[in-house]
């Protein structure tokens, strides 16, 4: 798994490749709990390069939202491939993140 | 279609007695494969057999092209962790509440921190049914939420191949049933191959997309679920029709057996 | 005849089998044990620190009233014993030496020993044998857990720190139980029954004891898990093993303590 990071003025985009598994999301979650202790005001994550994540990668991102509606932070996710969007509909978490299909939709939102 | 799991010419002996005589079958990836046979058959062996606990006397068991008859205890356990199992009776640990048993797998093989481990556990309590149930111990539950408990336990991993033991055992129909749904919908959902043992009628026909039926020991079909209803073999229309087995032997044999000599 | 011969070694042959087969599971749980002990931690896999301190509590802090109260008679117990002998010699005070000796070396491990091998491991044969009947053990195999550091390591490293912790409260509370004897009912003066007690007793005798408390431990929790794991079904196997546990364990506590006490006697 690889993490880019890339700071904008008014939001973050966290881009991330590969497989989030149960041994990468640790790796994960440091760098959202970073993010989450600067109270950066909107994340946005871009899963177009994800191939596969595991329950351990949801629950990283559940935690850091949990963290983040905290001080009113924003956690949007963008370009989720078809595979990882069926398992957000079963596990209802597309009700729960905020999704958009680019970016620019997720930073104009 | 790819095999997860191929047996060829699997032999086991308990003492004396030969269990398998020589199994050989394939279960494609991806499927719900249901083993089926009566009583004393040998389904229980196999699937023992299959999850690693029982080493056969010869013949192999390829899971994802490896064998595991033949592996070292630490690649077992690598394959453990990538399979889940339901037992017959669930097999929770007692001493536990439903949460730590199913944070046990996660909190042994990762580096997951104990928020996350909690939010997984949530999610897979809740994946089965029993969210909000996570404090309890298993005593304090009904046979039912204690099968679904140990699926949730199964599925900590993220399993890629789960098991199932006789899932309905012990459960009333309504029971069995919603247990059955619970299989298919995880299986539609994460797309594992699923293996399931069983002798009941109703949850092969509602389950299965492929069906092994042992007899004494030996395969006695493999196929479809289509071509199992539709088998000609006396075997499977005598386990599909539920009649007993004929009687073989005739009276002379019978008075060598009550008289014992 | 041959047949009456053959029958007599046939069954000799099966039992001597059978004990065979028993000896090399016990060697192979021996030989887990303490690789999960001693060797895995080294690898990087420590052991379970917090079930280790609640087996703790449940086998050491939770025996120590009944190590106590039972210390204290037998130190009285002996007191009596020694002074029946003793007064025909006038050597009354001399009931302080034997006391003293005689639970330190070998009153205070060995019965500690019985007191452990019926609370824990008992506990032990019956925890880890209906663990066994409810596939429990098969479900920890199936999660890629090993049953042994699992379950057997915790216990023998909390019996490991316990044991010689208990033996150590029972001398204490035996010698006070020969004292608290001696000055009332035999009339021994108490300043000199503590003199006496002191130059009686050396440290290599509190060592000994300890030592063979130490052993003992490892003798308790391996039985104790040796019979849970040959549970193969059923309640009614549990309570004959969790028996056979406390009366295995006994059996090898006091015949491991003749070979570590002839030991000491030849080589210090």
């Amino acid at each position: 798994m690889k993490i880019d990071t890339v700071l904008h003025s008014d939001y973050t985009v966290v881009s991330i490749a590969g497989e989030i598994d149960m041994y990468s999301s640790p790796a994960l979650r440091d760098m959202l709990l970073t993010l989450v202790k600067k109270n950066t005001a909107t994340v946005i994550v871009n899963l177009k390069e994800v191939r596969y994540i595991d329950s351990s990668g949801i629950a990283t991102f559940v935690e850091a939202l949990k963290k983040m509606l905290a001080y009113k932070g924003k956690l949007k996710m963008a370009q989720v491939p078809d595979r990882l969007m069926e398992i957000f509909n079963f596990s209802k978490l597309d009700k729960v993140f905020e999704i958009y299909g680019s970016i620019e939709d997720a930073a104009n939102s | 279609m790819e095999n997860a799991i191929e047996v060829s010419n699997l032999v086991t002996y308990y003492g004396e007695r030969k269990i398998l005589k020589g199994i050989t079958c394939s279960i494609p990836t991806g499927t719900t494969t249901v083993i089926v046979g009566g009583s004393g058959c040998g389904k229980t062996t196999l699937l023992k057999h299959l999850i690693g606990l029982l080493k056969p006397a010869s013949g192999s068991i390829h899971i994802h092209g490896k064998d595991i008859a033949t592996m070292d205890n630490a690649s077992l356990d690598e394959y453990r962790k990538k399979m889940g199992v339901l037992f017959q009776g669930a097999a929770l640990l007692n001493s536990m509440t439903l949460a730590e048993n199913v944070a046990l797998p996660l909190k042994e093989h990762t580096k997951l921190k104990a928020p996350v481990i909690d939010i997984i556990v949530r999610m897979k309590l809740d994946l089965v049914g029993l969210s909000g149930f996570g404090e309890f111990y298993p005593a304090e539950l009904s046979g039912g939420m204690k099968k679904r408990a140990g699926i949730a336990r199964a599925m900590a991993m993220d399993p890629v191949i789960l098991f199932f033991d006789e899932p309905s055992a012990g459960l009333d129909p309504v029971t069995a049933a919603g247990l059955d749904e619970l299989i298919l919908r995880l299986h539609r959902v994460f797309k594992m191959t699923v293996v399931v043992v069983t002798h009941e009628l109703p949850s092969i026909f509602a389950i299965a997309d492929y069906v092994v039926m042992l007899d004494k020991g030996e395969v006695a079909f493999v196929g479809t679920l289509d071509d199992f209803k539709n088998s000609d073999k006396t075997i499977v229309r005598a386990f599909l029709e539920r009649r007993p087995e004929e009687e073989s032997y005739s009276p002379d044999n019978y008075f060598k057996i009550i008289a014992g000599s | 005849m041959p047949q009456i011969v053959e029958r007599v070694l046939g069954s000799a042959g099966r039992k001597a089998l059978s004990q065979l087969k028993d000896l090399h599971k016990a060697a192979v749980l021996i030989n887990e044990v303490f690789y999960w002990t001693l060797v895995s931690p080294l690898r990087g896999k420590p052991p379970r620190i917090r079930a280790t301190i609640s087996e703790m509590v449940k086998t050491g802090y939770d025996s120590v009233l009944i190590v106590v109260v039972i210390g204290f008679f037998v130190g009285a117990i002996l007191a009596l014993q020694s002074a029946y002998q003793l007064r025909k010699f006038g050597a009354m005070l001399y009931v302080a030496n034997l006391v003293g000796v005689a639970v330190t070396r070998e009153l205070g491990p060995i019965i500690t020993a019985i007191i452990v091998a019926g609370r824990s491991g008992s506990a032990f044969a019956a925890e880890i044998g209906s663990m066994k009947a409810q596939e429990e053990v098969d479900a920890l195999l199936s999660m890629g857990i090993n049953p042994v550091r699992f379950l057997v390591v915790p216990k023998l490293l909390a019996l490991m720190v316990m044991q010689p912790a208990l033996t150590t409260f029972f001398d204490v509370v035996g010698i006070f139980g020969g004292f608290a004897l001696a000055v009332t009912l035999l009339d021994v003066n108490a300043a000199s029954y503590i003199n006496q007690t002191i130059n009686a007793l050396q440290v290599n005798d509190l060592v000994t004891g300890l030592v063979k408390a130490w052993a003992f431990s490892a003798i308790i929790t391996i039985t104790g898990a040796y019979q849970g794991f040959q549970v193969n079904a059923g309640a009614e196997e549990v309570g004959k093993r969790t028996t056979a546990s406390v009366v295995m364990s006994i059996f090898f506590v006091i015949g491991f303590d003749l070979f570590f006490t002839a030991l000491f006697y030849y080589f210090t």
